[in-house]
């Protein structure tokens, strides 16, 4: 689209005014948000009042959005891909219904021609895959009860990480109570994590709350929509097949999405086939793994009770879990129950309670607290059974409001408390906090790999 | 059970299931709430009676589900939920006149056809099954891995074979379904096609070492030798490629042995 010279400082502030959305008849009421990160693309998303075409404008110099992406078609729900991109590189971008025009030739545009903020969005994509980068991991389990626990959550988050940058945000399920609607979602996610939406990649795994709204064997329902997963190994790892369970990479890290809630668990299953596949595939040092369904808790839910949470828990533990450590996994991520555990670094504890034995499931019987009895250290060959941490983080929207045993032998501390956590991945170092609702560290440990 | 054992069941026990089920526990506080305050609202019924199903609580389920029922019989989504349940319990007869019925009443509800497939599959009805997987998969925009096995299991060997190359060109190597169409190939003596998928997936693959390997097996189980044994060498060059930390590990160690043994074997 050619624009006269003259007119296009004042068009493009008028067009930026008309913020959140580049068009004035239209409102993005949704995002943007960003979806499968990889070093060259990033996939951009938000939802706007009424239809209209689907244009990301971006560049690496805020002045200048000169790069423009657009999805076929007319729509309320838009999915724009961005390709072609520089790794470990920050973009700049406004989402709307037309792309920003460019700054005359020859001269810069100056402040005041510059999309406001409230439009002006940016990204960093992720470096490449392999070597080791400083990468920080904000961990939300549970977190969509919409209320003042979680938007105080959120803020001790904030605080906490002040003015360094949040590479990626991994959601446990459970994201939007009480049954993953699309208005659940809205008020929960949308509406609670703006900023960091517009600026970090969400992933996420299926919660029995949004399951409520989703299915899997379909890949449908309100998660699905909402979320863009891969399905095809678009972001590392082995092809899945579904957004139901996935792996990517970042950096030197291998991150393992599985569906503890609505695809088939047996031994033989096609996520467990998968997970096998991608385990042995990967070559990232770190392997994070995450999913709903805690395999150890005595929480707001017990995982020794067969019938609590209809077997799940059971069969993430004695199924899931001995393959994860045959593959060497250094931290599992999971929600569901209320509250906050943390294991010891273990090995082979597939039973129930009553049947872990610290001399034959503990790896190391130490904190894991550098300021403590000591950080935990593992080889860096990847090499099976020498321990995990099994991290129980479901308390991002509220702690349980009832007295609940915390009495699991196999975590070395149980907190009913809210709040979040954050992992931070520093090349063979693998530093975890768990900061509470008040901003208060109430947990952190460190494993370092040699 | 008769609607009144139903009802009596429900009475009896519904405070002590609930109490051990903190899911269940939180979910039901609310409903109870709302159905006291609408006790003549269907919906809620269906809700609680998801609920409970969720919970593998049949008993509790389906009472609600007949006073669902009894309220609104034709409340959309009640025969799916229904069917499901009967589905669960292995009641297949009274599973496919819930699903039939939800089918009548909304023509393209995939998740209730592929219900109904299930159950067709169960009653060993394969026609019928293998109708309305064709029809669901049809509909969706991505078929779930597990909803391609299933249809794949019910096929002839050749035609599941078909089926699952067509799937693997649609929706990816997906480990299982490779897996599926692997052993389905050799089984038929196909030897070629199943060293074309495993090929596929080996060249794509970060750490082809095992795809190589088992390429390897299935050329020496299949007597031709040279061909083994240059995979078998060629898992050994993959195994040469990785970072010395990986190289190194002990079940890379364990496997760089075994293929010189194997390789010594063919020999």
């Amino acid at each position: 689209m050619h624009y006269p010279r003259l007119l296009q400082p004042a068009l493009l502030l008028a067009l930026i005014l008309a913020s959140p959305s580049i068009d004035a008849a239209t409102t993005v009421v949704r995002g943007p948000y960003l979806q499968i990160p990889t070093p060259t693309s990033m996939v951009v998303r938000w939802r706007t009042d009424t239809t209209e075409p689907s244009v990301v404008s971006f560049g690496t110099d805020r002045t200048q959005l000169t790069q423009v992406s657009r999805a076929e078609g007319v729509t309320a729900e838009h999915v724009v891909e961005l390709v072609g991109l520089k790794p470990a590189t920050k973009y700049f971008y406004s989402v709307g219904g037309v792309a920003v025009p460019p700054p005359a030739a020859g001269k810069k545009a100056g402040a005041e021609d510059a999309p406001g903020r409230a439009s002006l969005y940016n990204f960093t994509t992720p470096p490449p895959v392999g070597p080791a980068q400083p990468t920080r991991i904000w961990v939300l389990g549970d977190p969509g009860t919409k209320g003042a626990t979680q938007a105080a959550v959120r803020d001790a988050y904030n605080k906490f990480n002040g003015k360094n940058s949040t590479d990626l945000v991994l959601l446990l399920g459970d994201n939007a109570y009480p049954d993953g609607t699309d208005a659940d979602y809205q008020k929960a996610i949308f509406e609670m994590y703006p900023q960091t939406l517009a600026t970090v990649p969400f992933w996420s795994t299926l919660g029995n709350h949004d399951g409520k709204s989703a299915n899997s064997a379909t890949q449908s329902g309100v998660y699905y929509d909402i979320f863009t997963l891969p399905t095809r190994a678009q972001a590392g790892g082995v092809v899945s097949g579904t957004e139901a369970y996935y792996s990517f990479d970042y950096a030197n890290t291998h991150f393992i999405c599985l569906d503890s809630h609505d695809s088939e668990r047996s031994a033989n299953s096609p996520m467990m086939q998968w997970l096998k596949s991608d385990l042995i595939a990967t070559q990232r040092d770190w392997i994070i793994a995450f999913f709903h369904h805690p395999t150890y808790t005595k929480g707001t839910h017990d995982s020794d009770k067969d019938s609590d949470s209809a077997g799940r828990m059971n069969d993430m533990r004695a199924l899931f879990l001995p393959v994860l450590e045959q593959g060497g996994v250094d931290l599992v991520l999971t929600g569901h129950s209320h509250v906050y555990e943390r294991s010891w670094l273990l090995d082979g504890h597939y039973g129930k309670s009553e049947t872990f034995n610290a001399a034959n499931h503990l790896k190391q019987k130490v904190s894991g607290r550098a300021d403590g009895d000591g950080v935990y250290r593992k080889p860096r060959a990847r090499s099976p059974h020498f321990g995990e941490i099994n991290v129980v983080t479901g308390s991002a929207g509220h702690a349980s409001s009832k007295p609940v045993p915390l009495n699991h032998p196999a975590f070395f501390l149980s907190l009913n408390e809210a709040g979040s956590s954050i992992v931070d991945v520093n090349g063979l170092k693998m530093e975890f906090t768990f900061l509470n609702e008040q901003g208060v560290k109430r947990d952190w440990f460190t494993i370092v790999k040699e | 059970m008769s609607r009144a054992a139903i009802w009596f069941t429900h009475a009896l026990f519904g405070v002590c299931l609930t109490a051990a089920h903190p899911g269940l526990e939180l979910g039901m506080e609310q409903l109870n709430g709302e159905i006291a305050g609408s006790p003549r609202d269907a919906e809620l019924y269906l809700k609680r009676g998801e609920l409970y199903a969720q919970h593998e609580d049949p008993v509790q389920a389906e009472a609600n589900f007949l006073r669902a029922a009894e309220l609104s019989p034709a409340l959309p989504g009640l025969r799916q939920s229904r069917g499901q349940l009967a589905l669960a319990q292995r009641q297949f007869s009274e599973a496919l006149v819930h699903l039939n019925q939800a089918l009548v009443e909304e023509p393209t509800n995939t998740s209730a056809q592929i219900l109904r497939a299930r159950v067709y599959t169960a009653l060993k009805n394969i026609p019928a099954a293998l109708a309305d997987y064709a029809a669901a998969s049809s509909r969706l925009t991505s078929v779930h891995p597990e909803l391609v096995l299933e249809h794949a299991r019910i096929l002839p060997p050749s035609e599941a074979l078909q089926h699952l190359d067509r799937a693997l060109t649609q929706i990816g190597y997906v480990p299982a379904l490779l897996n599926q169409a692997i052993a389905i190939a050799l089984s038929l003596g196909l030897t070629d096609e199943a060293l074309r998928w495993l090929d596929h997936a080996v060249s794509t693959s970060e750490r082809p070492e095992l795809g190589l390997k088992r390429r390897g097996d299935i050329l020496a189980a299949a007597g031709r030798r040279p061909e083994a044994i240059k995979a078998y060498l060629n898992a050994q060059k993959a195994i040469n490629n990785l970072p010395p930390w990986l190289r190194e590990s002990p079940e890379i160690t364990q496997l760089s042995s075994e293929l010189s043994r194997l390789t010594a074997s063919q020999s």
